[in-house]
């Protein structure tokens, strides 16, 4: 490299402030060689071996010394896909920049472990194993629906969640999978728009891999519109920030499309009928949002050429904001999750909650759903069922109530395929490592199912049950050209199931570019399917909790992964805690870091007051991520009655300072 | 090192880098050699910005506090990880008062009529006249030729805090397990194998620009002295910091009492001069020229590197 002379445009200053020291300094380099040699030994201590590794739909690129997993950084080394538009580099966020401190962590699950009276005990994987199986034989041998495998958004990508799928196949098991989704947007496509209109979302902080776009968008000209509830992280730098009421997003859409000129919306069936009886200054009291606002909002959606709106997932099932989306032509459905039928072959996916359905044993895979019960709630859940196995990483709420406990590998431990940027046109693969170090006797999830079928194949052998003689041989796809009978096997199988020609899957780096046919994405599912849509309840008025909470996500978890890591706990509070309005706190004589009770007539928890301007005066704030674990008498914010399946919703609740 | 604040998402992912790169560890577990502030609000370490240090207008060291543990900069918090498996409640070791990002998108103002926020995220400055250095009685801290990184020396520094004291950014960290002070070294076993620090390599919102500022055809070198739309933050310290800003250009256009949009912008004018001198009206100025003809003609050099479009692009330490 180039000897670098960096102080020539500020040599004044040094010279005189430094000038004892620069005499000197010839007598110093040894010791100086201390200290760089120091510093460099170090970096060099981090990053003896490498592998590469899938967050998210973004590929790390893992740092090991002796086995033990040190660091990681984004792969950043996506291909540009077009010279106009940035690259995705570097794809990844904060979450997977600690992974390598969270998978170490002392509440990682190490061992099988089975719940006793006395509480848990250690076993072995065999007799884990066996017990299950035997478990399952007891439930499936005369009346076979009552299993339930209820997959996660958690740690899975693609190729461990077709583990799940596959398993509650085979089993003939009902599968339930998380409601929480994703967004899927792929962000590269704002690039070039004239507005993007961001619409209960905060990308900054859900989306942290992909936001860079919208604000490199910004900078070629785009006017970003964000509509919000609260002042957040995307809000802090849009050209306009919408201050809407908390739950009139549906009101103040319609509005929007009253105003647009009638040749600029479509003719549609049930349109006008739908806008009908509807006075603007009426929206005006109930959105907050002004005339002339909603008047802007309607010619910026008019007039410009390339309009781009995101809508939280869970406003989709509003039909005006689909329809004005489905106008600027960005309509899309939610569809997170490809789907390969040879891997995962039909299982029997049920859209319940857990508790709905009447099961006696449940299969919790990643998933910690039993965090968002309350305890009430968890106590009959429980009570119902009569065997809970847990498959995950870490101890959980859901965990800590299961009857066995297995452990399963994390991200870097496993080989594993994120499909989830095939829009974009790549695949992110994980490649363990040979060199890492198993940590405790944790299994990948192909696997562990694949024990547990072997076991009952026997089992349904030995009792000549013809339905489950071949289970396991048909899990691992015996007779086919690809077996599935390990992680490894599982991501081959898929990489040549999606046409990814694979000579030596071990020469395969993170990010595989991949030409991905772009399938339709608005099928006119307007006039097809109204009943999609639901027309949402107003919300009433309540009388005696003036207040209404918001549960939002948080920037510090994916849903429940990674709440409990304390390096991401240390920027945080410590603390689950809830935001407040300055002023509404003054009124309750509440001052920052206070303990509040939160309540209402279903229930209460407590929280730590984080006093914020950037919180509505009458709404308080909490973040999805938090275990009832974390709260004080294990009471969490599900108590006061919150929808757990809908950000959005608002509840009534009132706030008290706790005296200390 | 060049951070643009329009593009910085508050993500703390350069302090997750850094702290995983450095300050895991060793007596380094409370320091945050990268943080990110949201901005108004006390900072890190607590009210950093009135804590004295760096030099008067005749040149003399200020004087400076060096702050507390457990008030300014919180005691790192350890958990109980291990008993949640026999039922515990998980909690804190001790209580929180205070940590690196403890003011979160909390902000200023009325809400929603002229609340704000944004965020700064704060390295080492590399100072070309650090008064670290300065104020070190024992000449440990050196500042090296080839590319200006700021150094302690490990050997001489015996841990006496006046550099803490000195430094007005609280950029320097006294390391009670060796007894030393440490701080930011710019990822400099990085930087001599031609790569950028943890902090910016790792950057999710691409907002930071690594260069020589004698390089004139880096983008640092564009962005401070051609555009000149980069400015140190708080140069009236009087160290000449090497790590520039990109000030907030835009924000949401404030809300007048019966609830109408104004045209006014919200982050106060006063609030932008104190952290960025008066430099910062013309930069941002510049800024929304550029924008406003990249708008109209598609064309524009600044936005062309603001933007950058191959990330590798912002980085260029190895020429």
């Amino acid at each position: 490299m180039k000897r670098r002379e960096f102080l020539k445009f500020s040599t004044v200053g040094v010279s005189f402030i430094a000038s004892s020291g620069s005499l000197l300094a010839n007598s110093k380099i040894d010791t100086q060689k201390y200290t760089l040699q120091t510093y460099r030994d170090e970096i060099e201590f981090l990053s003896k071996d490498r592998a590469f590794s899938t967050i998210d739909g973004s590929s790390w690129l893992v740092e090991l010394h002796d086995g033990v997993v040190t660091k990681e950084a984004q792969y950043a080394l996506y291909p540009q896909v077009n010279l106009k538009i940035p690259d995705f580099n570097p794809k990844g966020c904060n979450k997977g920049a600690q992974h390598s401190q969270s998978m170490y962590e002392k509440d990682r699950l190490l061992y099988p472990m089975k719940r006793e009276k006395d509480g848990w005990k250690r076993v072995s994987w065999n007799e884990a194993v066996e017990e299950i199986a035997l478990k399952i034989w007891e439930y499936i041998k005369d009346e076979r629906e009552k299993i339930a495998v209820y997959e996660g958004k958690g740690f899975l990508a693609e190729g461990r969640a077709m583990a799940c799928s596959r398993f509650a196949s085979f089993l003939k098991a009902f599968k339930i999978e998380s409601s929480y989704k994703k967004d899927d947007t792929p962000y590269e496509s704002l690039y070039g728009a004239d507005t993007i209109i961001l619409w209960g979302t905060n990308p900054n902080v859900t989306k942290i891999s992909d936001a860079h776009f919208i604000w490199e968008s910004k900078y070629n000209g785009a006017k970003v519109i964000v509509i919000t509830p609260e002042f957040n992280s995307t809000a802090k730098f849009a050209d306009i920030w919408v201050p809407i009421r908390v739950g009139s997003d549906d009101i103040l859409a319609k509005a929007i499309l009253k105003e647009m000129p009638k040749d600029d919306v479509l003719e549609f069936e049930g349109y006008e009928e739908k806008l009908e009886n509807f006075s603007l200054e009426e929206v005006e009291k109930k959105t907050g949002v002004h005339l002339d606002t909603i008047k802007e909002l309607a010619k910026e959606i008019t007039s410009s050429n390339r309009v781009k709106i995101i809508a939280n997932e869970n406003l989709k099932s509003s039909w005006s904001i689909s329809f004005l989306s489905f106008l600027v032509g960005c309509y899309r459905e939610a569809d997170d999750k490809k789907r390969l039928e040879s891997i995962e072959c039909n299982p029997k996916i049920v859209d319940k909650n857990l508790e709905e359905l009447d099961t006696k044993m449940a299969f919790m895979v990643a998933s910690n759903e039993l965090k968002n019960m309350t305890q009430d709630g968890k106590k009959e859940f429980l009570n119902r069922l009569d065997c809970l196995v847990c498959i995950d990483t870490k101890m959980s709420e859901t965990a800590y109530f299961a009857d066995f406990v297995l452990p399963a590998k994390s991200r870097y431990e496993v080989w594993d395929i994120g499909l989830s940027s095939l829009e974009s046109g790549f695949i992110t693969l994980s490649r363990p490592f040979r060199k890492i170090e198993r940590v405790g006797e944790a299994k990948d999830e192909w696997r562990i199912f694949a024990l547990i079928l072997k076991k009952l194949e026997s089992i349904a052998s030995e009792n000549e049950n013809e339905n489950f003689t071949k289970v396991y041989r048909d899990f691992i796809n015996e007779s086919g050209e690809f077996k599935l009978r390990t992680d490894k096997e599982a991501v081959v199988a898929i990489l040549n199931e999606i046409g990814y020609k694979v000579d030596d899957v071990d020469s395969l780096n993170g990010i595989l570019k991949f030409d991905f046919q772009k399938k339709a994405t608005c099928r006119d599912i307007f006039s097809d399917k109204k009943e999609i849509f639901e027309d949402k309840e107003e919300e009433r008025e309540d009388e005696v909790y003036k207040l209404k909470m918001i549960v939002t996500k948080s920037r510090w978890s994916i849903n429940s992964c990674y709440n409990t890591s304390r390096t991401l706990l240390r920027l945080q509070r410590g603390k689950p805690y809830i935001q407040i309005n300055r002023k509404m706190a003054v009124e309750k004589g509440i001052k920052d870091a206070d303990e509040v009770r939160v309540y209402n007539d279903m229930g209460e928890f407590y929280a730590m007051a984080k006093l914020s301007s950037s919180s509505p005066f009458d709404v308080v704030i909490m973040q999805n991520s938090w275990e009832s674990y974390m709260f004080k008498n294990k009471q969490s914010f599900v108590q006061v009655g919150c929808a757990k399946k809908d950000d959005l919703k608002a509840i009534s609740v009132d706030i008290k300072r706790v005296e200390k | 090192m060049v951070i643009d604040l329009n593009k910085c998402l508050g993500c703390q992912t350069c302090s997750i880098a850094c702290k995983t790169e450095w300050t895991n560890r060793s007596g380094r577990e409370y320091m945050y050699w990268n943080n990110v502030e949201t901005y108004p609000g006390k900072g890190y370490p607590k009210n950093w910005q009135k804590l004295g240090g760096g030099f008067s207008i005749a040149g003399d060291l200020k004087e400076g506090v060096v702050p507390s543990l457990k008030s300014d900069y919180g005691i790192p918090w350890d958990f109980n990880h291990d008993e949640i498996f026999s039922g515990a409640e998980f909690k804190p070791n001790v209580e929180p008062t205070w940590g690196a990002n403890w003011d979160e998108d909390e902000g200023g103002g009325d809400f929603p009529r002229d609340n704000y926020f944004f965020y700064i995220p704060r390295i080492c400055n590399h100072c070309t006249n650090p008064s670290c250095m300065s104020a070190c009685p024992r000449d440990a801290i050196f500042k090296r030729e080839e590319d200006g990184i700021v150094l302690v020396d490990l050997d001489i520094c015996n841990g006496c805090k006046e550099c803490v004291a000195s430094c007005p950014y609280k950029k320097i960290y006294f390391n009670p397990k060796i007894s030393k002070s440490e701080k930011c070294n710019m990822c400099f076993p990085l930087i001599e194998k031609g790569l950028p620090p943890v902090c910016a390599k790792q950057c999710s919102g691409r907002a930071r620009f690594v260069g020589f500022l004698d390089d004139l055809e880096s983008q640092v070198y564009k962005l401070v002295y051609r555009y000149k739309v980069a400015i140190p933050l708080r140069a009236d310290f009087g160290t000449k910091p090497n790590v520039y800003y990109i000030p907030p250009v835009d924000s949401p256009f404030k809300f007048d009492e019966n609830n109408k949009m104004t045209k006014e912008s919200r982050i106060p004018k006063d609030e932008l001069e104190k952290l960025f001198g008066k430099e910062v009206f013309e930069a941002i100025d510049k800024i929304k020229f550029e924008m406003k003809k990249r708008r109209e003609t598609r064309e524009s050099e600044l936005m062309d590197i603001l933007i950058s479009y191959r990330q590798s692009d912002m980085f260029e330490v190895g020429r």
